[in-house]
């Protein structure tokens, strides 16, 4: 009876890993079955576009990780100065609590190694930012703050050379502009595809400096992301005009509020820089100049 | 001293602890050859670094507080406890013993982690020596003072309510206080919430005691000002820790 049971054992894991084999075949190859990593599919859902937002500060941290002692506090650090803190002697539990745990926080960062940073450590970090800007990104592509702060990561200037439209750029500009107008639930995204079209022109006017005797983009490719751009606006004043209706707006606190005006006004402001910036190159280019000598400036 | 030796002879019988100290002498120096070092040499001593204090992290949370959960349902589910009780040895005592015995394995395990930052990862730079042993010394005395209750909690919390939750609910502490806390910061600075801003602040900040980061960046030992503060500040975590095991602590199923 054992050896009968023992058999019917192996029978089932010979005949299941048979069945294994010859199933999963197909279905590796398949390119329906073939779906792109993404943990309990949090990319691009809405717990993704919370934790995208949270993922700003910590990139942040590591801007500043390198930084030597002594280090004094510039107006873009948002961290405050371990000094200020001291003086909490009459102040509430809460207060108190909060000062001990801001003053460990930054005495758990700061540098008092007297030898500086080494180049390996700060090249990592700089991989480490990179890792984690792409990361907020595909949290939720359409963030536009996350998206600025990836591209702008991605064609920072190195060596003196001003920046570039490389293909990643390009292609990650592409990308954000496709997924954000396929959505419809938020104008806010529209905004993002419009800062994507706008950092397109705006690194095209770059290239016309770099390769002033033969520019890489014409003036008609231009005016193609510039309706892009216009395109995104339009889609973005649709579904305002439709959360207005709904009363969507009010779901959202003040400071987003505010930030999306913000928002909405820069990227408005860039527009039209960029089709004054267009009409005055193609003014330059009938005239018979060079289109390097222009003095667009595109920032 | 009985329930301690035999409880320490129990750990011991049970030889699980051989795995957690073949991990931290042995992968120390058997996984950054599977790292980039292969590529770069000068690598080697913070991969070294994180591969020590990486393995003791993992240990102590997973065995650690997994042995001291089972220890804590035995003691309470096989008599033991009761036993004791009738001798006269108190329920706060009992869980003394039982912590001390299970300390007494993680203690040599963290020592091990500091003495392979110590004597495989020493910086050449003689500049640099005086601040790494500070370091390290610091690294040992925090990692000690936010696991010892953490210990003794994951035992009174399994002599009450069983050995997963015991364990369960000391690790989740533990993951959030050194990880989750920071995320929580992070949307709390994009947008307040005073309620949980008020769990943010009351909640074990066991982030500020791992300083893996600071040895593996070599960015020197911490101020002795923000060092006493942590000692302060965990001493109070210990302080609550264990006031809350010895509510929790019950030496026998119906006492």
């Amino acid at each position: 009876m054992k050896t009968f049971s023992n058999i019917l054992s192996i029978a089932l894991i010979g005949c299941g890993a048979t069945g294994f084999v010859i199933a999963s075949k197909p279905l590796l190859a398949s390119k329906e079955a073939d779906a792109p990593l993404n943990v309990l599919g949090i990319n691009r859902s809405p717990y993704g576009e919370v934790f995208a937002m949270a993922m700003q500060v910590s990139i942040e941290s590591h801007f500043h990780a390198t930084d030597d002692p002594g280090h004094v506090c510039e107006d873009g650090c948002n961290h405050e100065n371990t000094k200020e803190i001291k003086a909490v002697a009459n102040l509430s539990l809460d207060k108190r609590l909060l000062a001990l745990i801001e003053e460990m926080e930054i005495g758990l960062i700061e540098r008092t190694n007297p030898r500086g940073a080494s180049q390996a450590h700060k090249f990592y970090l700089r991989r480490e930012i990179e890792d984690k800007l792409r990361f907020a990104y595909n949290l939720d592509p359409s963030h536009y703050g996350n998206y600025n702060a990836y591209h702008f990561f991605l064609t920072e200037p190195q060596l003196g050379t001003r920046p570039e439209l490389t293909p990643h750029a390009a292609r990650l500009a592409d990308q954000t502009i496709t997924y954000c107008l396929s959505q419809r639930n938020d104008p806010r995204q529209a905004l993002t595809a419009a800062a994507a079209a706008g950092n397109v022109i705006e690194l095209m006017f770059n290239d016309r400096h770099i390769n002033s005797e033969k520019p890489r983009f014409t003036t008609a490719q231009m005016k193609n992301c510039l309706k892009v751009m216009d395109q995104s606006l339009g889609l973005y004043a649709l579904l305002a005009n439709d959360w207005a209706d709904k009363k969507l707006w009010a779901n959202l606190s003040e400071h987003r509020l505010a930030e999306t005006q913000e928002r909405y006004d820069f990227v408005l402001k860039i527009r039209d820089t960029h089709e004054q910036a267009i009409r005055r190159l193609e003014g330059l280019s009938d005239n018979g100049n060079t289109a390097g000598q222009t003095t667009t400036n595109p920032d | 001293m009985r329930l301690f030796k035999l409880t320490f002879t129990t750990i011991f019988r049970k030889k699980a602890w051989a795995i957690c100290l073949f991990a931290v002498l042995v992968l120390p120096f058997a996984l950054p050859m599977i790292s980039s070092v292969t590529e770069k040499p000068v690598l080697m001593q913070p991969a070294r670094i994180q591969a020590a204090w990486g393995t003791l992290f993992v240990c102590t949370m997973v065995w650690g507080f997994f042995a001291a959960a089972s220890l804590g349902e035995a003691n309470t589910k096989s008599g033991t406890g009761e036993y004791f009780r009738t001798t006269g040895l108190s329920a706060t005592r009992q869980l003394l013993e039982i912590w001390l015995a299970l300390f007494a394995y993680i203690v040599p395990l963290a020592l091990i982690a500091t003495g392979i930052c110590l004597f495989a990862a020493m910086p050449a730079d003689p500049k640099e020596q005086a601040m790494w042993w500070t370091l390290n010394f610091q690294y040992l005395t925090l990692f000690l003072l936010v696991f010892a209750p953490l210990l003794v909690l994951a035992t009174a919390l399994a002599s009450r309510f069983g050995g997963i939750t015991g364990f369960g609910v000391t690790l989740l502490i533990t993951i959030y206080g050194l990880y989750g806390v920071s995320y929580l910061d992070n949307m709390l600075k994009l947008e307040a919430n005073s309620a949980l801003q008020a769990l943010w602040l009351y909640s074990p900040q066991y982030r500020f005691a791992d300083l893996t980061q600071r040895l593996y960046f070599k960015t020197g030992a911490l101020s002795n000002e923000v060092f006493t503060n942590m000692l302060l500040y965990f001493t109070a975590i210990l302080a609550v820790n264990t006031g809350l095991s010895r509510l929790c602590f019950r030496p026998s199923a119906n006492a």
